[in-house]
This record gives C-alpha cells, sequence and structure tokens, in this order.
C-alpha cells in the first residue's frame, strides 16, 4: 500500500492553506478535501470522497512549530500526514508518520519563507509500513459483466419505484410528499499512483531546518479508520 | 403485481406508528442565525468565549444561555486558555474546525419553571475563507456564503490592532484593515439583514482619548474615511440599522502590544470583558426595527390595533395573527420564522415604537394599544416579553452610553 504525503498550515500571515498534496490530487484540482477533513486536535483517520468523488483514506497528526509565532502573536501548528487511495490501513505504524513528517518539512520551511509565492507542492508516494486492512476501500469493479449486471439491477429498481409510486397515489393521494436525500453519485473510481511521480515532497527528501516540538499527543498512531472521523488517542 | 403491492404499502403505513407529538414550547421557538464576518486573527473565536461565558448566567438580566454540553466543554477550554496569562493565546482556526455554535436562550418565569425564548445559531470558521483564494476541491467558501445569505444579523469584526496600527502609521496594518473592510463590505452590501460592526481589541485603543465615546468618535470618524465602509453606511443607514460596537473580550488591563509589535498578555492581567453580549442582544431588537421601518406605518398600526380588538378571542391568538401577518408582510427577514408567528407577534409588541420614542413611552404605548390582551397572556408569554424588552434595553443602553455606536452616514 502506497502513502501520500500532505500538509495543511498557517503561515505567519495566511490561513490555515494546504502546503503539501498528492500529485494525483494536486493534479486534478481536487486537494480540497484535505483541508476539510484533517482538523487539528488528537490525531485521527478518515475515510472521506474529494470533490471529484475519489475515495481517499486519511490518516493525520498535529504538530506545534516551535518558536514561530504568527502576526496576532498566537503559536502556529500544522496538520500533516499521509494519504491512501489503494487501501485502509488496519492499523497506522509510527514510521509512516515519521516518513509523511520528513515530506514536508523542507516544503513548510519554503512557505515560511515565502507565502505569497507559495504554490502547492505534489507529493510522490512512499511504501507504507502500515498493515493493509482485509476491508480495503473498494475499487469498483468495471468488467462488462458486473456492468451488466448493475444496469439489470438499477432498471428493475426504477421499475419498482415507478410501482411504488402508483401504489402510494392509489393508496392515499395526498398532496404532501416526503423529500428524501438527494440521491448518492455513483461509486467513484479510486486513483492510482503514478509511477512517474516527481520526488518534490517526498520521505527522502533533505532533512528542514525548521524544527518541530513533539506535542504530548501526537507520536501515537491513530486506531483503525472508522467510517467517519475518528480522532485517536495519543 | 400492482395489487400485492398497494397491498403491502398499505399494511406498512397502518404498522407506521403514529408521528411524534412536539413539545410545543419547544416547537415554538424561533432561531436567529448570526454570523460573524472576520479575517484571520480579527478575534472571532475570543469573542464567542467570552460572549458565551458572560451570557452564561443572568447577572442582572432576566435571562442567560446554555448550549450543547461538548460546545460548552469547547467554550470553557478556549476562555480558560485565553485567561490563563502563563499560557500563549489559542492558535487560529482552521478550515476543518469550522462549527456551528447554538445559544439557547432561557428564562425563568414567576413561577419558578423555566422557558426556552429563542436559539441563536453561531457559525464559528477560519477567517481565511473570507480574504483568501479557495482551494480548489473545497466547498468551504461557497458554504460560507449561503451562509451569510440566509442569516438574520451579521457582525463584522473590525480588527482593533489593525486599527492601532493603522493610526500608529503601520502601512501593513492599514493595507490588511482595508483588505478586510472591503472583503466584508462586499458581502454586506448585498445583505438585507441588520448589519453591526464589531471592534474586537477594544482595549488596545484605550489611549486614543480618556472618554469611551470620544474614543469612538475618533475611530469612527477613521473608519468613515474609507470609501467602501462609508459607502455602506450611507446606502443602508437610512432604512437598515448599523452599528459600530466596540467590545474587549479580555478587558483593558489584561494585555498590550510589545515591543516586537505582537499583541502580548500582561503577567498580572485580570481579564474583564466589556460589552460582549450586545452583539447578540442586539440582533432581535435590530431585526425588528428593520421590519418596522419597512413596513408601511398605516397598515402595521392596523395591524396592532386589529390585534388590540381580538382580545376577546384570546390575547395569545392575537399576538398569533399579528405575527403571522408580520411573517407575510416584512418579506425575506422574517418569512423563515413564520411557523413562529407566537414568537413574533410578542416581539412586535415590545419591540416596534415610534421614531424617536423612548423606551418607557414605547412599553406605555404598546401595552395601552393591546389593553386587556396583555393582562391576559399566560406566564410563558409574559416571561418572554421580559426577555424581549431586556434585550432592547442592552441596545438602549449601549446608544445612551455610546451615540456614536449608531451609523447613519451624517459623519
Amino acid at each position: 500500500m502506497l502513502g501520500w504525503p500532505f500538509l495543511v498550515a498557517p503561515g505567519r500571515r495566511r490561513d490555515h492553506t494546504t502546503i503539501v498534496a498528492p500529485r494525483v490530487l494536486v493534479e486534478h484540482l481536487d486537494y480540497g478535501v484535505l483541508e476539510a477533513q484533517a482538523s487539528p486536535g488528537p490525531p485521527g483517520t478518515v475515510e472521506a470522497s474529494s470533490a471529484r468523488g475519489r475515495r481517499l483514506f486519511i490518516a493525520y497528526w498535529t504538530e506545534p512549530v516551535e518558536d514561530v509565532r504568527d502576526e496576532h502573536g498566537r503559536p502556529l501548528r500544522i496538520i500533516y500526514g499521509f494519504v491512501c487511495f489503494d487501501g485502509t490501513p488496519a492499523a497506522v505504524d509510527d514510521a509512516d508518520r515519521r516518513a509523511a513528517l520528513g515530506a514536508v518539512r523542507s516544503a513548510y520551511r519554503a512557505f515560511l519563507a515565502d507565502e505569497d509565492r507559495h504554490t502547492v507542492v505534489p507529493s510522490a508516494p512512499f511504501t507504507l509500513r502500515s498493515p493493509a486492512s482485509a476491508m480495503a476501500v473498494a475499487q469498483p469493479d468495471r468488467s462488462p459483466r458486473s456492468l451488466a449486471a448493475w444496469l439489470i439491477g438499477a432498471s428493475a429498481l426504477v421499475i419498482l419505484a415507478v410501482v411504488a409510486g402508483v401504489a402510494l397515489l392509489v393508496v392515499r393521494p395526498s398532496p404532501a410528499v416526503d423529500v428524501g436525500p438527494p440521491p448518492r453519485s455513483p461509486s467513484p473510481v479510486c486513483a492510482a499512483p503514478s509511477p512517474e511521480d516527481s520526488p518534490e515532497a517526498s520521505p527522502t527528501a533533505s532533512p528542514s531546518r525548521v524544527r518541530f516540538r513533539r506535542s504530548p499527543g501526537s507520536s501515537g498512531s491513530p486506531a483503525p479508520p472508522a467510517p467517519s472521523r475518528s480522532p485517536c488517542p495519543g | 403485481m400492482l395489487l400485492v403491492i398497494v397491498g403491502a404499502v398499505r399494511t406498512w403505513r397502518r404498522r407506521q406508528p403514529a408521528p411524534p407529538t412536539k413539545n410545543l414550547d419547544e416547537a415554538g421557538v424561533p432561531t436567529f442565525n448570526v454570523v460573524a464576518l472576520g479575517p484571520r486573527g480579527a478575534g472571532k473565536t475570543l469573542l464567542l468565549a467570552s460572549m458565551y461565558h458572560q451570557m452564561q448566567t443572568s447577572s442582572g438580566r432576566s435571562y442567560f444561555v446554555t448550549a450543547p454540553f461538548e460546545q460548552v466543554v469547547l467554550l470553557n477550554q478556549w476562555f480558560t486558555e485565553v485567561a490563563d496569562t502563563s499560557r500563549d493565546w489559542p492558535s487560529g482556526t482552521a478550515i476543518g474546525e469550522t462549527r456551528d455554535f447554538t445559544f439557547t436562550l432561557r428564562t425563568r418565569a414567576a413561577s419558578g419553571a423555566l422557558h426556552t425564548v429563542m436559539r441563536l445559531g453561531y457559525l464559528e470558521y477560519a477567517g481565511g475563507l473570507l480574504t483568501d483564494a479557495q482551494t480548489p476541491g473545497s466547498t468551504a467558501q461557497g458554504d460560507l456564503l449561503k451562509r451569510i445569505e440566509s442569516a438574520h444579523a451579521l457582525l463584522g469584526l473590525i480588527d482593533g490592532f489593525r486599527i492601532r496600527q493603522a493610526l500608529d502609521g503601520h502601512a501593513e496594518g492599514l493595507m490588511r484593515l482595508q483588505q478586510s473592510l472591503t472583503a466584508m463590505i462586499s458581502l454586506m452590501v448585498l445583505a438585507s439583514c441588520p448589519v453591526s460592526f464589531v471592534i474586537t481589541k477594544w482595549d488596545l485603543l484605550r489611549d486614543l482619548d480618556v472618554e469611551d465615546d470620544a474614543r469612538l468618535q475618533r475611530v469612527r470618524k477613521f473608519l468613515m474615511s474609507n470609501q467602501g465602509f462609508r459607502d455602506l453606511v450611507e446606502a443602508h443607514g437610512s432604512h437598515r440599522v448599523v452599528r459600530l460596537i466596540p467590545v474587549s473580550a479580555v478587558g483593558p488591563d489584561f494585555a498590550e502590544v510589545d515591543e516586537q509589535g505582537l499583541v502580548a498578555k500582561l503577567p498580572d492581567g485580570e481579564l474583564r470583558p466589556s460589552n460582549v453580549d450586545v452583539p447578540l442582544a442586539a440582533v432581535v431588537p435590530d431585526v425588528f426595527e428593520q421590519v418596522e421601518r419597512s413596513m408601511d406605518r398605516a397598515l402595521l398600526r392596523a395591524a396592532l390595533e386589529q390585534a388590540s380588538r381580538q382580545s376577546r378571542r384570546g390575547p395569545a391568538a392575537a399576538l398569533t395573527e399579528l405575527g403571522g401577518y408580520l411573517a407575510t408582510a416584512a418579506g425575506k427577514l422574517l418569512a423563515p420564522l413564520g411557523p413562529h408567528a407566537s414568537f413574533l407577534g410578542d416581539a412586535a409588541a415590545e419591540l416596534f415604537g415610534a421614531p424617536g420614542e423612548a423606551a418607557e413611552e414605547r412599553r406605555r404605548r404598546i401595552e395601552r394599544q393591546l389593553g386587556e390582551a396583555e393582562r391576559q397572556l399566560d406566564e410563558f408569554q409574559l416571561a418572554r416579553r421580559k426577555v424581549l424588552r431586556d434585550l432592547q434595553s442592552r441596545v438602549d443602553v449601549l446608544e445612551g452610553r455610546l451615540p456614536s455606536s449608531r451609523l447613519t452616514g451624517e459623519d
């Protein structure tokens, strides 16, 4: 399984912004999900969908930034971690956290040096040490047979819905109609990593001069993912 | 097959439990949504925490606010972090921390029973959403704009630290102040609800003048020199409520600008928040003042008189009818509150007044108009009316003490 480092952080003047994001999300201008899902606080994991429908798993941590304050005198903290597109780890290995942190340090240092000219740095994947879960993120089966089965099933559902609607009208021709939630979009397609990814922000990047102080609860590994956001004890 | 389905649906319907009966007291409680606009660092979170801290007990008022327990924990945590002079200020709010806070205004009636009067929704979000370009694939900015559009009141937070910097000739501070005003005004120009500009960190401006209103006057003059700000006040000041409320979430003896130009806590700083409850207290009186201004006076008087004449049908029914009329006649601002006609009727009876009419005169006139109806109101309604009166009174006190807090475009 591959992990793609990311970093969301504020600067001295700029508010929280995405500084490093998986290359595939940067290329498709689809990385807003990281800011929305990775929130400061205890380490956490979350499964989410991007605006373009990519299913992804995010493991994130928060670290205070040493000796740097924003222009209002407030301490800064960074939210970093990794994204998986090809599965869900059963547990998160701390080595993966360290690798993700190492991969984003230089990008954060560059951001702090020149906040106005910042552009999102695309990250390259690294191989996770975290074990894959048996319940991996499902890849939609797009074989012709399954497509045909899906079409038949969907058609049957539509017919059933029409018949049920007629039946409801016959039973009680009331003007009141319950409006249910909007239909969900079809199963998204998971993106596969590109082998030619350039390592602009990779775990092997040179060590950063930006120092990070470990927060008391930051060293732990996030628990296995829950269907929704699940802050995990350190 | 059709018959089978019809039969199944009939059976299913019969087995469905009856819809739950709503608690009538809770069902009649409207929610007024407030959105505080303000750039990063303007003090939105501190104001929220301090506001709650100030309003969670009655302190001489007829009401107090409560919030869901997990929100109370968070608000207290923020407030404690601020109050502790040995700790840093809390970090800025991240986009992933956007949250809705719901404050419930409660009152204790003469019998000792607790009643819920209304709710105030307050959105907490990262200030950069207002000033920075939207991140690709993010919906946060769009969501915020929708919330602004449907708000019952907008608070425009002006950072007192930036005003301090601008008055001291700090170019960066002036630029940031102008940037934030431009961002807020472009949204406020489109809004149809009341607007209050809230000057945060008022304590950092204490040396401008010893006298509070003179200080506010100076800041007001400075803000009116901004073309956008002046245009907004001139355009809306005549038919809408536009306020300028100075607040300090920490008070005058807690922090100061240090030699590096950063706001630092004083080691022996004492927390004494000032005016932090006013922005929320003003929401309902301002909504009703705007409604009153927008409506035909003759029609409004007729509606009030009709409510008075109908007292034989019961005062509650008369006021509910008045509220229903207002929800229809006042358009967008009150239309979503139509189901809470009883509240609207009470609020109209309590808050509407002739221009220039003093609070006491207004009360006497309304009571005369409603006559017997007023005396027959049940305990809940009387308690609610008292809360509305208190909210109006808080606004009246502010205007009495700081006449410059009402922006009219006449500067």
